[in-house]
C-alpha cells in the first residue's frame, strides 16, 4: 500500500513536469491541436466517401461507423496522452545506453517508460472525440440503457490497455532492433485496422483480429456493446484478454531486458 | 560520360544504404499493406449485389487499391524530413563541397529508397491479388510502356514537391508540423484515399489543381484501364508540365535559401 502511495505522488509529479514543458512550448502546442483535427477531419472525409455510395458495410450504417470512429479515436488518442512520448524515447535510450540510467532507478521501469511524459496536447482531440460520438447517436436517434453504457466502458478500458500493451511490446523490440527507428508505425497499423468494422473481413482474418491480434476489442466490440448487439459474457471474455496482453506485454518486457548489452558502458 | 560514373557510383552508395535500413522499410511497407488490404474489403462490403460504384466494378476497385498501394511505394518521396535536418544541422555543407550537385546526390538516394520499396512490395501486391481473386474476377491490369513512363513522371513530381518542401528548413524553424500538413491534402488528392472519381465534386476539382492527382492516381488509373487513348496522354502531358513546374519552384527556392544558409556547425 505504501509502494502504491509512492508510484502514485511519483506520477503527480511527472504530471507537473510534463505541463511545465508543455507551457513552454505553447505554439506548438496550438499547432499540435490543429494538426489532430485535421488528421480527424481527414478519416471523417474517407468515412463520407464511402457513404456517398453506399448505406451499410458489413451491416454498419454511417452513424453506427462514425461511433466507431469516435470510440477508436479515443482510445488511440488516451494512449497518446499517456504513454505514447515516454514509450517513444525507449529506441533512443536503448541505442545511446542510458536505458541504463532509467534501470538503476528505485521505480519499476515499465511504470518509468510508459508514464514519464504526459502528452497534454491530445486533450482537445479527447474532447473532440466525445464530443463525435454524442453526435454520432443523435444521428442514430439512440439512448444506450445503462447497462449498455456500463458495458461500452468497460469495454473501452479495456481497449485501452490493449492498445497499450500492443504498444508496449512493438517498442520493446528495439532492445534488439537497436537500428530500427519507426517501430511506433506498427502501432499505427494495428490502430488503422481497427479504423473500420472488423466485419469487413472474411471469416478466417476476424477470428485473427479478435483472437490473435485482438483489433476488434479497440472499437468494433466496444461499439457493438453500446449499440446493445453484444452480450455482457464479451466484457469478462475481453477483461480476460485485456489482462493476458498486460502480463505478455511485462514478460515480454522481462525477457528483452535480459538480451539488453547497454550501448555506450 | 563522368557525370553518367557519377551518378553510377551515387547509386551504388545508395542502394547499399537504403539496404542496410531494410527492415524500416518493411515496417513502413505495413502501412501500405494493411490499407491494400482493409479498404477493398470495406468498399467490397459496400456493393450490396451492385454491379458498380461510381463507375468501379468489385475488379476494379480490389486491383486500384493493390496498385496504389504498389505505386506510392516507388513514386511517393518523402525526402523533406531528413533534408530539413541536414539543412537545419548544417549536414548540407558537406555536400556542397562534392564535386557533385547536391540535387543528384538527393535524386540518387531517393530514387534507391523508392526501388527497394517498391521490389518489397512486389511479392505483397501479388499475395494481396491472389487473396482477392478468391471473392472476385480482378480486372485486367495494363503495364504497358505508357504505365512506366506514367510512373517514372510521377516520381519526379513527388521528388521535386519534396524537394521544395524541404527547402522551408532554409528560413523556418520550425518545419515538422509543417510537413505534417502536408500528408492529408496529399493522401486525400493523390488518390491513396479512395478512387477521384468517387470524390464529391468539389474534391474532384481541387484535385485538378493540386499535383498531387498526377503522382500515383493517374498511373493507377492507366494500370486498371480508366484512363486511355488522348485522355490518357493528356493526362501524361499533365504530369510532365507538373514535373517541370515542381522542378522549376525547387531549383529556384533551392539558389535563394543557399544564399540564406549559414552552415550551422561549421
Amino acid at each position: 500500500m505504501k509502494r502504491l502511495g509512492f508510484y502514485w505522488r511519483l506520477y503527480k509529479a511527472f504530471l507537473r513536469a510534463s505541463f511545465v514543458r508543455e507551457m513552454e512550448f505553447r505554439a506548438n502546442f496550438w499547432a499540435k491541436m490543429l494538426y489532430n483535427a485535421l488528421w480527424l477531419g481527414f478519416f471523417l472525409a474517407t468515412l463520407k466517401i464511402i457513404f456517398r455510395h453506399t448505406d451499410s458495410i458489413a451491416g454498419w450504417s454511417e452513424s453506427e461507423a462514425l461511433m466507431l470512429a469516435a470510440t477508436l479515436y479515443f482510445i488511440d488518442a488516451l494512449i497518446s496522452t499517456l504513454f505514447y512520448f515516454g514509450l517513444s524515447e525507449l529506441p533512443t535510450l536503448v541505442r545511446q545506453g542510458t536505458l541504463d540510467f532509467v534501470l538503476f532507478k528505485p521505480v519499476d521501469s515499465q511504470f518509468w517508460l510508459s508514464l514519464r511524459r504526459i502528452n497534454l496536447d491530445q486533450l482537445g482531440s479527447l474532447a473532440v472525440a466525445v464530443l463525435l460520438g454524442v453526435y454520432a447517436l443523435f444521428q442514430l436517434d439512440y439512448t444506450p440503457s445503462l447497462a449498455n453504457l456500463a458495458l461500452y466502458l468497460g469495454m473501452v478500458l479495456t481497449g485501452v490497455l490493449i492498445f497499450y500493451s500492443f504498444h508496449f511490446m512493438m517498442m520493446t523490440l528495439s532492445i534488439w532492433l537497436v537500428r530500427v527507428e519507426n517501430l511506433w508505425v506498427l502501432s499505427d497499423v494495428f490502430a488503422q485496422i481497427g479504423r473500420f468494422p472488423t466485419d469487413v473481413f472474411d471469416r478466417v482474418l476476424r477470428r485473427v483480429f479478435t483472437y490473435v491480434l485482438p483489433v476488434a476489442f479497440l472499437a468494433t466490440i466496444p461499439t457493438q456493446a453500446l449499440l446493445g448487439k453484444a452480450s455482457a459474457g464479451f466484457l469478462w471474455f475481453a477483461a480476460a484478454w485485456a489482462l493476458g496482453f498486460f502480463v505478455m506485454g511485462r514478460v515480454f518486457w522481462k525477457f528483452a531486458l535480459r538480451s539488453y548489452t547497454s550501448a555506450s558502458s | 560520360m563522368q557525370l553518367l560514373s557519377k551518378v553510377i557510383a551515387l547509386l551504388k552508395i545508395y542502394i547499399a544504404d537504403s539496404l542496410a535500413y531494410r527492415a524500416s522499410a518493411f515496417i513502413w511497407m505495413l502501412t501500405d499493406v494493411v490499407h491494400c488490404l482493409v479498404m477493398p474489403l470495406v468498399w467490397l462490403s459496400a456493393y450490396g449485389g451492385r454491379e458498380a460504384i461510381g463507375g468501379y466494378n468489385p475488379g476494379e476497385m480490389v486491383t486500384y487499391y493493390v496498385m496504389i498501394a504498389f505505386t506510392t511505394n516507388f513514386i511517393v518521396s518523402h525526402l523533406m524530413w531528413d533534408l530539413s535536418m541536414e539543412i537545419k544541422e548544417g549536414v548540407l555543407s558537406q555536400w556542397l563541397l562534392r564535386p557533385v550537385p547536391v540535387v543528384w546526390m538527393l535524386f540518387a538516394r531517393n530514387i534507391s529508397w523508392r526501388a527497394m520499396r517498391m521490389v518489397l512490395f512486389v511479392p505483397v501486391a501479388l499475395l494481396a491479388l491472389w487473396y482477392y481473386s478468391r471473392f472476385t474476377t480482378l480486372s485486367p491490369l495494363t503495364l504497358g510502356w505508357e504505365f512506366w513512363l506514367s510512373v517514372l513522371l510521377g516520381h519526379l513530381v513527388s521528388f521535386w514537391v519534396a524537394y521544395a518542401l524541404a527547402c522551408l528548413a532554409f528560413w523556418l524553424q520550425e518545419t515538422q508540423s509543417v510537413f505534417s500538413l502536408y500528408y492529408a491534402p496529399m493522401l486525400l488528392l493523390s488518390g491513396w484515399v479512395a478512387p477521384i472519381a468517387l470524390m464529391p465534386g468539389w474534391l474532384q476539382a481541387l484535385a485538378v489543381v493540386f499535383p498531387f492527382r498526377y503522382t500515383t492516381a493517374v498511373p493507377v488509373e492507366i494500370a486498371i484501364g480508366k484512363l486511355q487513348g488522348e485522355a490518357m496522354w493528356l493526362e501524361i502531358g499533365l504530369q510532365a508540365v507538373w514535373a517541370l513546374i515542381g522542378a522549376g519552384a525547387a531549383q529556384l527556392l533551392w539558389r535563394k535559401g543557399l544564399r540564406q544558409y549559414t552552415g550551422v556547425g561549421m
